[in-house]
């Protein structure tokens, strides 16, 4: 069976991102989500290692421009990046990794939206649920700093797997694969 | 003999991509059309430096105009004894961030507040005020609300927000280490 063949509904407009430059796309996105993620680490570290004061710790951005970390555009715009990005590379996923890399993308649907509604309220100060702050729907049930927390979290952790088994997939799913991640199935089938 | 149908992309993508656009033009449309101009502090109460006949019922940070804040914290204790002398939660009023009080003993106070507002800025400050002997009666210690209502809380050194961030640095040095290395098929998962 031809690759072309097992990707049937012809050319796409994606298909450039998700054929030849898939790698290049992943590993840009990927470096914008690990970038996100040394913010929240070194935040961690200074709180916990170095002892700062919680409103100090800023992780690295924040020291030099302490009004970006805690801006409402800043976090809805990163919802906004994560959102189209997990959209825009879906197609290059095949296999039980796109099943994973949907997952992501389902639940940052969700944060997303949660966002949203933040950013509408801080924006026109209008706000919901009869609060005195920005505030998103489980913010009423979750703080605000463990429930982003641990939006990022649920949707990074699919991310990981469908990543995984992306670029380590099993014979079947390497031959179904048309980007540029795909293994080399040459050198491959010579491997005992 | 008629040419083949050229394929189109599905519904489904073209109609995301319409969903995401609108949302961006309303966001930037949303961010164009509400003015935010700067707020400050307008004024405290009791002002600060001030010595007070009785003790007050209230402290509060009054500002020159509307505040949108992200999280707000204010919280009122004897100079050098670290104990909340708070009546009840913070509030945010619109233009007056109000803490109520119940103060026992004349003597110094100390205010600290803590204004996040939803452009990221930060509006901090300390006041200093002085209770006078021989003021109106107090109310008895037993008739006082728990110690540490309204005071200063981030949500950051909790069991969940750190079992997160361990979880988030696993997956991180697992995906920077996938990505790092060339994609090979998974040995000894052979399937079909």
């Amino acid at each position: 069976m031809s690759v072309a063949a097992a990707r049937p509904g012809g050319v796409r407009q994606t298909d450039w991102l998700n054929g030849v430059h898939h790698r290049k796309a992943l590993n840009l996105f990927m470096i914008v989500v690990l970038a996100h993620w040394a913010e929240h680490l070194t935040q961690a570290y200074q709180i916990w290692v170095l002892g700062w004061p919680v409103p100090q710790a800023r992780g690295v951005l924040g020291l030099a421009y302490p009004w970006l970390v805690t801006s409402e555009w800043l976090h809805y715009g990163y919802a906004l990046v994560m959102l189209v990005g997990l959209w825009m590379l879906r197609r290059g996923f095949v296999g039980r990794a796109r099943g994973w890399w949907l997952v992501a993308f389902g639940i940052q649907f969700w944060h997303h939206i949660e966002h949203l509604l933040l950013f509408v309220q801080a924006q026109t100060g209008t706000f919901f649920f009869g609060r005195s702050v920005p505030t998103s729907v489980l913010q009423l049930v979750l703080p605000r700093v463990e429930l982003h927390l641990f939006y990022n979290t649920v949707v990074f952790l699919p991310m990981v797997i469908a990543i995984i088994l992306h670029l380590r997939p099993n014979r079947a799913e390497a031959e179904l694969m048309t980007c540029a991640c795909a293994p080399r199935l040459a050198v491959a089938a010579s491997t005992p | 003999m008629t040419a083949p149908a050229q394929p189109r992309p599905k519904d489904g993508s073209r109609w995301f991509g319409y969903l995401v656009a609108a949302v961006v033009c309303g966001v930037v449309a949303l961010a164009a059309v509400t003015d935010q101009p700067t707020t400050r502090v307008a004024g405290v109460t009791p002002a600060d430096g001030s010595t007070v006949a009785g003790p007050p019922a209230e402290v509060a940070v009054i500002f020159d105009g509307v505040v949108r804040a992200r999280e707000f914290h204010l919280s009122v204790e004897p100079a050098g004894q670290g104990r909340s002398v708070a009546a009840g939660p913070a509030k945010l009023e619109e233009r007056r961030l109000v803490l109520p009080v119940s103060v026992t003993t004349a003597g110094a106070y100390l205010a600290a507040y803590h204004v996040l507002l939803t452009d990221g800025r930060e509006l901090t400050g300390v006041i200093r005020f002085t209770v006078a002997a021989g003021g109106p009666p107090v109310p008895a210690a037993a008739d006082l609300p728990p110690a540490g209502a309204g005071g200063h809380q981030h949500g950051a050194d909790d069991p969940l927000s750190l079992g997160l961030l361990v979880l988030d640095l696993l997956l991180v040095v697992v995906v920077a280490m996938v990505l790092l290395r060339r994609p090979r098929i998974r040995a000894g998962r052979h399937r079909g």
